[in-house]
């Protein structure tokens, strides 16, 4: 409730200084992310990232915006499955790098409307303009690409709402960010760019931080910083449990 | 009620997991094993990722294992010196088998060989048990089978390093009980089992010992043999997910007593028939899953 009537708060007073700043001849993009600290619980089956902002001089409805979101790049491994001795076994390996984590991108209309694809494949906007990079070539590295990306976006790792993001009134624009399930710790930078007829007027570009609660965290952390500790810690509790269904036997 | 695992980093129904936990507690109960031979694969089956299914089956083994000892110790069921010697052979076997599967991790072919070491176990076990549970309903006399073969003297008993085993009544030599203890250790640390269904055979038939002490014997053995491997894969591969190993020992609570109660019920002809099905029909849907053309021919490992 408290964060509801903060967010309107907010609202209120960006649109009195878009009414102050009409007339302004400086363009200045205005963006806020309503919670930037998005905690992974125990219970946690996604979440959402409220997006909202505005521009000072310009009639948004003219306008098109587009949010990108996007994990850290990592490396993969990909292993092909062949049929040897009449069972499916991992072949060959490939690694493959600059593989965001997480990546979506969230616009108000089809992004190849919004600008010229040289733009989108510069900046990496829209998932067929991720770029990875391997040490091998050709046709077969494409085929991999190409997997890694129909993967994710089964995995709901990588999507794109091109009708994700409302413009309110003619002023404000607002965009909910779907997190999926398995969005992973770390820190993740939302891009917001804002084109006019076809150009780029102004960008944005801030963070997120994806935590896990402090239990899970506690766990992990102590799992890989005292991997020894943590194995002696898991037996005595499985000492413990079993003494506890000795006990339990014992009173039944 | 779902839940996210830390270290396995999936969400989970702690129901399905509970239940899990529930039915292997039934089976210690009920056989008189750990139960790891079928939970390892259910976890998988389930969406755990098999290096974390292995590691954490083996903590939850050791909680399932303590109850089951600890009643077989009351009943003065347990030679404690046949199961040393045995722990001695586990514990080497637990290291070696640790090294293996850090080198198959990293050659990418873990999950491959924990799923063919199921195949051929739980295949050549589930046909044993299934063809000795149908046996002794036929002949409804297990004593004269088990003593006859008793009367017969084993090549393995000639071998040199004799020790006398008093609560089992053999004069033995012990390498044969190391090599056995060894191979249960490389097997607990490859898939996460207690290894009951394969020591106890051995012990039966390959070292003669006396039925009424071996599931006793064997559950010693487990309990630090399993607390050892869970500790060597935290270690190495930081793959034990506590909340996960916990869920599962809470539902092996309940089962333990279900197992218990079922257990004086059912004949034990019953029981071994019952275990024999089971293990074939695990072992058969492993093996579907490794013959039939995956969905995904290409697998992807995150590296961060």
């Amino acid at each position: 409730m408290m964060r509801k009537i903060f967010l309107y708060t907010f609202l209120i007073f960006i649109i009195h200084i878009q009414c102050s700043y009409a007339n302004d001849s400086e363009r200045s993009l205005i963006t806020q992310i309503d919670d930037p600290h998005i905690q992974i619980g125990s219970n946690f089956f996604g979440g959402k990232l409220l997006v909202f902002g505005s521009i000072s001089g310009r009639d948004l409805l003219k306008s098109d915006i587009i949010i990108k979101v996007q994990g850290k790049e990592k490396k993969a491994l990909i292993r092909e499955k062949i049929k040897k001795y009449g069972i499916w076994i991992n072949n060959t390996a490939t690694l493959v790098e600059d593989v965001p984590s997480f990546y979506t991108i969230y616009s108000n209309r089809n992004i190849n409307r919004i600008t010229d694809t040289e733009f989108l494949a510069r900046e990496e906007i829209g998932i067929n303009n991720l770029k990875f990079t391997s040490q091998i070539e050709g046709p077969q590295v494409q085929h991999i690409y190409d997997v890694i990306k129909k993967r994710n976006r089964e995995n709901s790792i990588f999507t794109e709402n091109f009708t994700g993001i409302r413009i309110i009134g003619n002023k404000l624009f607002r965009s909910s960010v779907e997190l999926p399930q398995g969005i992973k710790e770390g820190t993740y930078e939302v891009s917001i760019f804002f084109f006019e007829d076809q150009v780029l007027v102004d960008s944005d570009i801030s963070n997120i931080f994806v935590n896990k609660t402090q239990s899970g965290k506690y766990i992990y952390n102590q799992a890989n910083k005292n991997p020894l500790w943590y194995g002696i810690i898991a037996v005595i509790i499985a000492w413990c449990a079993g003494l506890i269904i000795i006990g339990v036997s014992r009173v039944t | 009620m779902y839940m996210y695992l830390p270290i396995a980093e999936v969400s989970v129904n702690i129901l399905v997991l509970f239940g899990m936990g529930g039915i292997v507690g039934i089976l210690s109960g009920m056989f008189g094993v750990g139960g790891g031979f079928l939970m390892t694969p259910l976890l998988i089956f389930y969406g755990i990722p098999p290096i974390v299914a292995v590691a954490t089956e083996a903590n939850q083994i050791v909680a399932s294992s303590i109850s089951g000892a600890y009643a077989h110790w009351r009943r003065a069921a347990v030679d404690i010196k046949m199961g040393t010697i045995l722990l001695i052979g586990g514990v080497i076997g637990s290291f070696i088998g640790i090294r293996l599967f850090v080198y198959l991790k990293n050659v990418g072919q873990i999950d491959l060989i924990i799923s063919l070491s199921y195949v051929i176990l739980l295949g050549i076990i589930g046909t044993i048990t299934f063809i000795e549970g149908i046996r002794s309903i036929i002949t409804q006399d297990e004593s004269r089978y088990i003593t006859k073969r008793n009367r017969e003297r084993l090549w393995i008993y000639t071998l040199p390093l004799r020790m006398r085993f008093k609560k089992s009544g053999l004069y033995i030599s012990i390498i044969p009980p190391l090599i056995i203890g060894l191979f249960v250790g490389i097997l607990a640390s490859i898939m996460g089992i207690g290894g009951g269904f394969i020591m106890v055979p051995a012990m039966i038939y390959l070292l003669r010992m006396p039925t009424n002490v071996v599931i006793g014997t064997s559950l010693y053995q487990i309990i630090f043999v399993t607390s050892l491997v869970t500790i060597l894969h935290a270690y190495e591969n930081q793959t034990v997910d506590i909340m996960l190993a916990l869920i599962l020992m809470s539902g092996g609570v309940v089962g333990a007593q279900i197992g218990a109660a079922l257990g004086h019920r059912l004949k034990a002809e019953q029981l071994r028939f019952m275990l024999g099905i089971l293990i074939l029909a695990v072992c058969i849907k492993i093996l579907t899953s490794l013959v039939i053309e995956p969905q995904n021919l290409l697998t992807i490992t995150d590296i961060i």
